[in-house]
């Protein structure tokens, strides 16, 4: 697939798609939401700002993996 | 550990980079690259973990918790939104042939040279430092792992200058080779990639080392560090002392500095080999730099558990963990980790600046001086283009010279924990120009430089006078009681705006004035042509071919053996050549149409290159304006954009764009769109009515079979009276001698098919006249009992013949209805012998008319006991001829013509009839006539029967 062919890409769902994944996982890792993390609880030891931070950072690059990846073509 | 094996594990460490971007650049020359795949493109992305992050982050960790992971955290937020933006900037440069963010800046604000000299100088004032710290890096992990303790003078500043010394001529061996900046560095990239293995791999190691070996698992560690309350209190921002604004800002900043960092940019950009490679950076490169980070906060804990207390200094627990517990290897590979990690770095900075300092600092300068000398220009541009090559190799040295400086002079008292974040903000000045001048056309060259001018020097107030603060240095009291005594002028709450961190703080003001200054200023200063054709260019490289890129500016007769001059000075003969058979092959008229000697120049390339070359024809032939737009862009490819054009500027004569000429095809292309999307509406807007046409048409074609079917029916019903009234006439006419009798009913006959025949035309001629909406009522109040008595008597003969009863049950007290009495009486005719006629032999028939009032209405019903009419036949009984179309039926008996007119008769008046009936069972016919004429009472156009 040569990128000739979509000319208009930024306008199609794909981008779009990645756009909202990014806004919202910046409101997802930003106060006031990890306010709600932030306390001394642990979890399996980790604390659970540490381990909120990690999972969401892995759902947000497995969700962006998930997005770009190529349609059957 | 001992120095030499240390020294000898460096040198033998980056020999092996030397070893490794020689096998990339002799791959890449025999075209079998190792470079250009989607992996190696993210790990030299990775490029963006440096000696900072993999000392620093430890050290921050253990003294402000999760904070260090903003830096990390901002890229992956920023890395799904590079579909849109990173995307559209390797688009966009590689189209114009970019290969810098000074050079995207200047081209975009109408390759402008002073705004890409102020980039740059923004680049390097703000990079340097960094790069310095890089140094220290290197020099302070030598210290601690041969077992100095403090870094002193004498002991590191050796292995620094002689690390330095190394990377540079790796830069300029594998980074600065061609004179050609959009050339990539194919031996350079896969040193970096190889770089972020070594770092990642080795980073993980000493992690899982110091969770798994010195502690039992990451439980085990954070249930120590809970222990300890000093620790405890990093486990939260809230007892970190994080605040939100900080972290926000962390992750802007980050996210900025992914995508406008010099050597980003390098690696993103330039070094990127295929779009497409994007999609698995955008979620390798996140993967990266969160994997790295998994055992930063781990280690923190793990040092400040072990060695706390010890005057160890945080940034140095990654090497000093392994070391106090004994682990000197694993330390030594540590420490090349480090390495790999500054070294990589240092080379990737190092060239971007290098061509950026060539590009837009010295370039701009010397290609001004020609026009001067028009005689010895070709000697002049060949030794421009050496000028060009040497000058960047000079800038690498000069660089590395100011970083190296930089440390040894102020670097080693300088407290450099925020040299990096600092730097970070220096060219987050550049995203306002350069998101704007991807998105916005409005933006202009004035608005743009003074954004970054304004927020260059906010930066530099808020953010970079507070470090010079110190004994022998700036006085303290500028912090206190603000510059020369003035409280509004106080670098850390400058405007009187305290509460916020310090980083925060230098980024809201410096970016508050940064946006202003560009977004006012371009409103309230019209751009040039070239400004806006450049606008056009940038902002809309998805859509079509801009239109604007098709203004030549370059105009009139410049002879192409300048143009060809040009090229051969500063890219050679070969690519000279190729440069010129890519430009012939996709604009064939452009060259061949102008003469023949050029194409004979192409073509005896096989033959005698020399000879072509050398001596190019001596012709007259000018150049295509094409051509000379296709010369600037590669000779910016090689010396930047503003350098590019003063060049051409200098063989062509100035460049001319027209106000009017770039407005008016901007106008033109949006004029385009706009007819587009109208053309689109109206090609809708026919389809519509292409189907409803159709649509009629199918039902006129119905129409156009009834009508002939009709005529059909008409004519065969025509001539059977007519057949049998020839062949009476023909007999009367051959058999005079025919007895008197027979004649006489002969002739009777004959004048019974003729009066069938005129009731027949009579009918018809009805019928057409109801169809066309000819036919008028000669409407009056009269008696329906007396009409419908007078009906039956006039069928009275024809029912006793048959043997039927009938029966009228109409009151005469019924309200007299407006009808046309003559067409009335032709309905009930029509019903009533219909009835008589559907009575069945055999069966004595019974038919009744009764009539009673509805609301305004009254109601009429001839009922008869006869053969019934089916179902499926109950519509078809009120079309013309049904009867004689049936023919599963016998001889019809009659015209097939009367419920016809019956019915149109009742539509006339605004009636309705309907029939009620089953077989065998008889039937009845209901007829429901309006009591008021209706205001339309005019004659009714049923379109559903006409012909």
């Amino acid at each position: 697939m040569r990128p000739k062919s979509n000319a208009t890409e930024a306008a199609t769902p794909r981008g779009q798609r990645l756009l909202f994944v990014a806004v919202l996982f910046t409101v997802l890792l930003n106060y006031p939401l990890l306010a709600a993390f932030d306390h001394n609880g642990r979890v399996a030891g980790v604390p659970v700002l540490y381990l909120y931070v990690l999972l969401a950072w892995l759902l947000l690059i497995a969700l962006t993996a998930w997005l770009v990846r190529k349609k059957e073509e | 550990m001992n120095k030499l094996l240390v020294i000898a594990f460096s040198f033998g460490y980056l020999a092996l980079l030397f070893g490794v971007a020689y096998a990339a650049e002799r791959r890449s020359a025999a075209r079998k690259s190792l470079v250009a795949n989607p992996y190696v493109y993210a790990l030299s992305m990775a490029v963006y973990c440096t000696a900072w992050a993999y000392y620093g982050s430890v050290g921050r960790a253990a003294h402000q918790g999760l904070s260090f992971v903003g830096i990390y955290l901002g890229p992956g937020l920023l890395a799904p939104a590079w579909w849109l933006v990173l995307r559209k900037i390797i688009r966009v440069c590689r189209q114009q042939r970019l290969t810098s963010i000074a050079d995207f800046i200047s081209a975009r604000y109408g390759k402008s040279a002073s705004l890409g000299a102020l980039v740059t100088g923004v680049c390097v004032l703000g990079v340097v430092p960094y790069i310095a710290l890089q140094i220290k890096a290197i020099a302070s992990s030598f210290v601690v792992l041969t077992g100095g303790g403090h870094p002193d003078v004498n002991s590191a500043t050796g292995p620094a200058l002689f690390t330095a010394g190394a990377l540079a001529v790796f830069t300029i061996l594998f980074g600065v080779r061609s004179v050609e900046a959009t050339e990539r560095h194919e031996g350079v990239v896969l040193a970096v990639a190889l770089e972020s293995l070594v770092k990642l791999l080795a980073f993980l190691l000493l992690g899982a080392f110091v969770t798994f070996g010195l502690f039992g698992g990451f439980a085990d560690l954070f249930d120590q560090a809970a222990a300890e309350p000093a620790l405890r209190q990093l486990f939260t921002f809230k007892g970190a002392g994080t605040s939100g604004a900080e972290w926000l800002t962390l992750l802007v900043l980050s996210m900025s500095a992914v995508l406008l960092l010099p050597r980003q940019f390098q690696v993103a950009v330039v070094e990127n080999a295929d779009e497409n490679h994007l999609r698995k950076a955008m979620w390798l490169f996140p993967l990266y730099l969160l994997v790295i980070n998994i055992f930063v906060l781990p280690i923190a804990f793990g040092g400040m558990l072990k060695l706390g207390g010890r005057g160890y200094d945080a940034d140095t627990f990654v090497l000093a963990l392994p070391l106090a517990s004994g682990h000197s290897w694993l330390a030594l590979l540590t420490y090349l980790g480090g390495l790999s990690a500054a070294s990589s770095m240092i080379i990737v900075e190092t060239i971007a600046l290098s061509v950026m300092m060539g590009n837009h600092l010295l370039m701009p300068l010397l290609v001004r001086v020609p026009a001067a000398r028009p005689e010895g220009q070709r000697r002049w541009f060949a030794y421009l283009g050496r000028i060009a090559l040497t000058s960047r190799r000079l800038a690498v040295l000069l660089v590395l010279a100011l970083a190296y400086g930089y440390y040894a002079g102020v670097g080693r008292q300088l407290p450099l924990v925020n040299t990096g974040l600092v730097s970070f903000a220096a060219v987050a000045q550049f995203l306002p120009a350069v998101l704007g001048g991807l998105y916005w056309k409005g933006g202009t060259r004035r608005g743009a430089t003074l954004g970054i001018l304004a927020g260059f020097a906010v930066w530099f107030f808020t953010l970079v006078v507070p470090t010079l603060v110190g004994p022998g240095r700036l006085p303290v009291s500028v912090l206190s009681d603000g510059v020369g005594g003035l409280g509004w002028l106080r670098p850390g709450a400058l405007f009187g705006l305290d509460g916020l961190d310090y980083l925060s703080h230098g980024l809201f003001w410096s970016w508050f004035f940064n946006i202003g200054g560009y977004v006012g200023l371009s409103l309230a200063w019209p751009p040039s042509a070239l400004e806006l054709r450049q606008a056009d260019v940038f902002v809309d490289v998805f859509r079509r071919r801009s239109l604007a890129e098709e203004i030549a500016g370059w105009q009139g007769r410049t002879p192409l053996p300048d143009v060809r001059a040009l090229l051969l000075g500063f890219l050679g003969k070969k690519r000279t050549n190729q440069a010129l058979r890519a430009f012939a092959e996709r604009f064939p008229d452009a060259l061949s149409m102008n003469n023949a000697q050029v194409a004979g120049s192409r073509y005896p390339e096989s033959v005698g290159e020399e000879k072509s070359v050398d001596s190019p024809p001596p012709s007259f032939a000018t150049a295509d304006p094409r051509l000379l737009t296709y010369a600037e862009k590669l000779l910016a490819g090689t010396l930047g954009p503003a350098s590019a054009r003063l060049l051409l500027a200098s063989v062509a004569g100035a460049e001319e764009i027209s106000y009017d000429n770039v407005v008016g095809i901007l106008k033109e292309s949006q004029q385009l769109l706009e007819a587009n999307r109208q053309l689109q509406k109206q090609r809708r807007q026919l389809q519509r009515l292409t189907d409803e046409l159709r649509q009629a048409y199918d039902q006129l074609q119905i129409l156009d079979m009834q009508k002939d079917e009709f005529l059909y029916t008409v004519t065969h019903e025509l001539r059977t009276p007519l057949t049998s009234i020839r062949a009476l006439a023909e007999i009367l006419a051959d058999n005079p001698e025919l007895e008197a009798e027979e004649r006489e009913r002969f002739q009777h006959t004959i004048s019974r098919e003729a009066e069938r025949l005129t009731r027949l035309i009579s009918l018809i001629l009805d019928l057409e006249k109801f169809e066309s909406g000819q036919a008028s009522l000669d409407r009056s109040p009269l008696a329906l009992a007396d009409v419908v008595h007078e009906a039956a008597e006039a069928v009275a003969q024809l029912a006793r013949a048959r043997g039927t009863e009938l029966r009228v049950d109409v009151p005469a007290s019924l309200p007299p209805l407006p009808a046309d009495r003559d067409r009335l009486m032709q309905v009930l005719i029509n019903l009533l012998s219909n009835a008589i006629k559907a009575t069945v032999p055999g069966r004595p028939g019974r038919i009744a008319v009764l009539a009673w009032p509805a609301a305004d209405a009254l109601l009429l019903c001839v009922e008869d006991n006869g053969k019934g009419i089916a179902l499926a036949e109950q519509h078809q009984i009120f079309d013309k001829f049904f009867q004689a179309q049936n023919q599963t039926m016998r001889k019809p008996e009659g015209s097939g013509l009367g419920l016809a007119i019956t019915k149109k008769i009742v539509e006339l008046h605004q009636g309705r009839i309907w029939v009620e009936s089953a077989p065998e069972q008889g039937a009845r016919f209901f007829i429901e006539l309006p009591l008021a004429v209706p205001a339309r009472a005019a004659a009714p156009f049923s379109p559903s029967f006409s012909l």
